[in-house]
């Protein structure tokens, strides 16, 4: 999984959200680490449709007003949450290991 | 050049600016004018890297497609993945094509190559048939027999013989 992907995934575990507002979400999570352009994230998205990660959906409270077309929505399906709790423990275990090595390192 | 950004945009897929168009001209003008609100160096810089990453994801999309429409139905990604198995055999025959036509020497030794192994195979298999394979023309070819014999003056033709060929 690419780091876009993982953090399309942690996006939408807050709830639905529209293209740019998971863009949005995607710089404050990651500290501004990750930062994708247009292109690369919305074939991200449209990769992780295609393989049932996430989907289309209509959010239950009131949309944001916008002047342009009507905005998608995107929530995360079951296979998507289950990937992203694999993903996020593997990162886990990997960062407990990295700790433990750097330690033996330092010492 | 915020909407030359948006222009390029249309080099997209027909159907993938169906689906992200308006999304991708959305993030485009509002993160152009967060960089623009930084300075003129910021909006540049912004606009060289989405320029080159709009013409590299369009590309991309084309020859490798990540989606043609809301993939939400089962139908619809059974119909995905043939597609794409198709389209991977047609970008495979489509590279060898160019490779052959760039180095026709290269061609040549190939298409010989390949040209005198399935000579061999099927001379080979010619043989292998019509000796082992293919039954006689006769009935009863199991109960056919081979009569030799290596007693001093006596030869097989003649046990043959005393034998009246029965």
């Amino acid at each position: 999984m690419t780091p876009v992907e993982y953090h399309v995934l942690l996006a939408l575990s807050s709830g639905p959200l529209h293209g740019y507002a998971i863009k949005s979400a995607i710089v404050a999570d990651s500290g501004e680490a990750v930062d994708p352009l247009a292109g690369t994230l919305y074939r991200v998205i449209a990769r992780m449709i295609t393989s049932g990660l996430i989907k289309e959906t209509t959010p239950a409270g009131p949309r944001e007003s916008h002047p342009g077309l009507e905005r998608r929505y995107y929530t995360l399906t079951p296979p998507g949450r289950r990937a992203l709790t694999s993903e996020s423990e593997r990162m886990k275990r990997a960062a407990t290991m990295a700790e433990q090595r750097l330690r033996r390192l330092k010492a | 050049m915020k909407r030359s950004l948006v222009w390029l945009a249309r080099l997209f897929p027909a159907r993938f600016r169906q689906e992200f168009g308006a999304d991708i001209a959305e993030q485009l003008a509002v993160d152009f004018d967060r960089a623009r609100a930084r300075g003129t160096r910021p909006a540049l810089w912004f606009w060289m890297r989405s320029a080159v990453n709009i013409i590299g994801s369009a590309l991309a999309e084309h020859y490798h497609p990540s989606s043609f429409t809301n993939g939400t139905s089962p139908g619809f990604r059974q119909e995905h993945t043939m597609r794409r198995f198709i389209d991977g055999w047609q970008q495979d025959l489509k590279h060898a094509a160019r490779g052959l036509r760039r180095s026709p020497g290269f061609a040549g030794v190939t298409i010989t190559t390949l040209a005198v192994a399935i000579g061999i195979t099927v001379a080979l298999f010619g043989v292998v048939n019509a000796v082992l394979l293919k039954p006689l023309r006769y009935g009863h070819a199991d109960r056919l027999l081979f009569i030799t014999g290596e007693a001093p003056g006596s030869d097989t033709l003649h046990a043959h013989r005393q034998m009246g060929w029965r």
